[in-house]
């Protein structure tokens, strides 16, 4: 049996790498995937959570937030094509020298 | 039917937001109507839920009449309620004000998605403001960043950038209030405000607790702009549409100020946020620290959008501060500011929709002898821009006044410098751009270029069209009113936020 702890750890730690991915990486892909990373962080909580506590309210939480996450990607990545096609770039530092 | 107000603030939008693409299909035209008409019937409805308020007491609605564990549970007590008409008002005379501005700046074939999108972001700040459940905050601040990353990038060159720093920056701290919602529901099992404020004082003390708390801070300090977590904030005011930019300065901003509120007030106990750990330390600096940078950073600016964003950014600082002073006062003119910030922020930027509708300029250089022009909406400038600045009977006044007494009564001298500077800095800023256009002759874009010698020419009266003309001067009669009616204001709505026993 592993214990309940032992998934909030897992989590907290693919939060941390998350939160460090979104702000440090220049490829606007892979800051995506490090936001996505960081909520399904939180999913992990959720369902661990739920299942220690015998109860469903978590599991309909992540239901939401799996939602939440796919309507982010879409609009961001949309947001996103509509600059790649102006500049032809998915470098993030590009953007901000081509501003203007 | 008054009890059911609540509910229908949000399920009226909801509706029409989802029809007004689909008729906007077959006539364009008809979605703005449509929109206007279902924001004027959510309007009633707040203000039918604030009389039921202050007759009857904080209403606990229950959608579905599902108990609140399972349910969603919308509690309005007197600060929601007053921030419910607030954001509601401010909504329906900036739709009224923006039809010709968005007639202008999106094209035709996009008007009936962009007012299904504003319907979906005015239902998202009602939302967040009426809730009594942590979890669905969470649902509808996404709904609100999701919606307003969207309109904002239909704004002119520059927008999609600045969009898509708002997806990164909103997303990260949607992410870190999340977490927080994660640690509560660990340590209590229970999302619902009003119970987690009976569990929580009992496990004051545990670390998770204290990592939940920080978490939420930083979420809402991200979507509300305080100081250093700004940085979408100048970007995203400056290149959206001017009909977004004069929706989104005055509410959203304002209604996470309110969820801080919120949190730090009623899920938290004061006595958590304040003597556990020293948050409210804290906040002051960095509070006192995004005052003078707004201020700093708005005297910089020559694009008349990007330094209103800035000045936002600084009177944000002043929302926090009333929080982080933690007296009676401070918790007042907090919340008092909240008001008189709505108002004249949604004042100046009506003003500024107009006069980029109407003449295109938005360089502040470029205001000279405006009031030849514009009359009556520079005298609603300047009005507001009194109202930033702290002149009586204006409603900033009287905010700023309860500010300062409450970092009086907590011996913060420091903090009261930081206030009478800031307003300086305000002054410098405003009466820069009253000064270009009281005190300068008119030189019309045009003819710019070969203006050597002094134009004294009458300049025909261009005032703004009357669609855009009444709700600027509604707003500037409603900086006065929140002004001169603020004691009323405090005793019906404010004072009860002010927990017991507090100096």
């Amino acid at each position: 049996m592993i214990p309940v702890q032992a998934y909030f750890v897992v989590s907290a730690i693919l939060f941390i790498i998350g939160v460090i991915g979104a702000i440090t990486r220049r490829n606007a892909i892979v800051v995506f995937m490090s936001i996505e990373m960081m909520l399904n962080a939180v999913n992990l909580t959720l369902i661990a959570t739920s299942s220690y506590l015998h109860s469903i309210d978590g599991v309909m939480f992540v239901f939401f937030v799996m939602t939440v996450a796919a309507a982010e990607a879409a609009v961001g990545l949309a947001i996103f094509l509509m600059m790649y096609r102006k500049k032809d770039t998915i470098k993030l530092d590009e953007f901000n020298l081509l501003k203007g | 039917m008054m009890q059911q107000a609540p509910a229908f603030t949000i399920v009226i939008l909801l509706l029409t937001s989802f029809w007004v693409p689909i008729i906007g299909m077959i006539k364009k035209e008809s979605a703005y109507y449509l929109s206007l008409i279902a924001i004027f019937f959510s309007f009633l409805a707040a203000c039918a839920t604030l009389y039921t308020v202050i007759t009857s007491g904080p209403i606990h609605y229950r959608m579905g009449g599902w108990p609140p564990p399972w349910g969603i549970e919308f509690v309005v007590d007197y600060l929601n309620g007053g921030v419910v008409v607030l954001i509601s008002l401010i909504s329906l005379l900036t739709t009224i004000s923006a039809k010709k501005s968005v007639e202008q700046e999106i094209h035709r074939s996009k008007w009936p998605l962009f007012w299904s999108l504003y319907l979906l972001l005015i239902l998202s700040l009602l939302g967040m403001t009426e809730t009594g459940d942590m979890f669905n905050m969470y649902v509808y601040l996404e709904v609100s960043s999701l919606t307003a990353y969207g309109l904002i990038a239909m704004g002119e060159r520059g927008a999609l950038l600045a969009s898509f720093n708002y997806v990164i920056l909103g997303s990260v701290g949607a992410s870190f209030y999340l977490l927080g919602v994660g640690y509560l529901y660990i340590a209590t099992g229970s999302l619902n405000m009003a119970d987690l404020n009976k569990i929580l004082p009992a496990i004051y003390h545990s670390k998770v607790i204290f990592t939940a708390f920080a978490f939420f801070i930083v979420g809402i300090g991200l979507k509300m702009g305080l100081f250093p977590l700004h940085m979408w904030l100048p970007d995203a005011y400056t290149h959206a549409p001017s009909a977004i930019s004069t929706l989104i300065a005055p509410t959203m901003t304002k209604v996470s100020a309110y969820v801080f509120f919120r949190i730090i007030l009623s899920v938290f106990n004061p006595q958590f946020s304040w003597e556990v750990i020293p948050a409210a330390t804290l906040l002051r600096w960095i509070a006192a620290v995004g005052i003078i940078y707004g201020s700093i950073m708005a005297i910089a600016q020559k694009d008349i959008k990007r330094m209103l964003a800035y000045s936002s950014i600084s009177q944000i600082g002043y929302i926090v501060l009333g929080i982080a002073l933690a007296n009676q006062m401070g918790l007042i003119g907090g919340a008092l500011h909240i008001f008189s910030h709505a108002f004249a922020k949604g004042c100046l930027f009506m003003i500024v929709m107009a006069v980029i509708y109407k003449t295109g300029i938005r360089n502040i250089d470029d205001f000279k002898g405006l009031n030849k022009k514009m009359p009556f909406t520079m005298a609603a400038f300047c009005l507001a821009a009194f109202s930033m600045i702290g002149v009586p009977p204006t409603a900033g006044f009287f905010s700023k006044w309860y500010l300062v007494l409450g970092t009086v009564s907590g011996r913060h001298w420091f903090l009261t410098a930081v206030i009478l500077m800031s307003s300086l800095l305000n002054a410098v800023y405003f009466f820069r751009i009253i000064e270009k256009i009281y005190f300068s002759s008119f030189v019309g874009l045009v003819n710019g270029g070969h203006g050597h010698h002094e134009h004294h020419e009458v300049v025909a009266v261009a005032e703004a069209p009357l669609g855009m003309l009444v709700p600027i001067l509604i707003m500037a009669a409603g900086i006065l009113a929140v002004g001169l009616f603020n004691t009323q204001i405090i005793h019906l709505l404010l004072q009860f936020i002010v927990p017991k026993g507090l100096a």
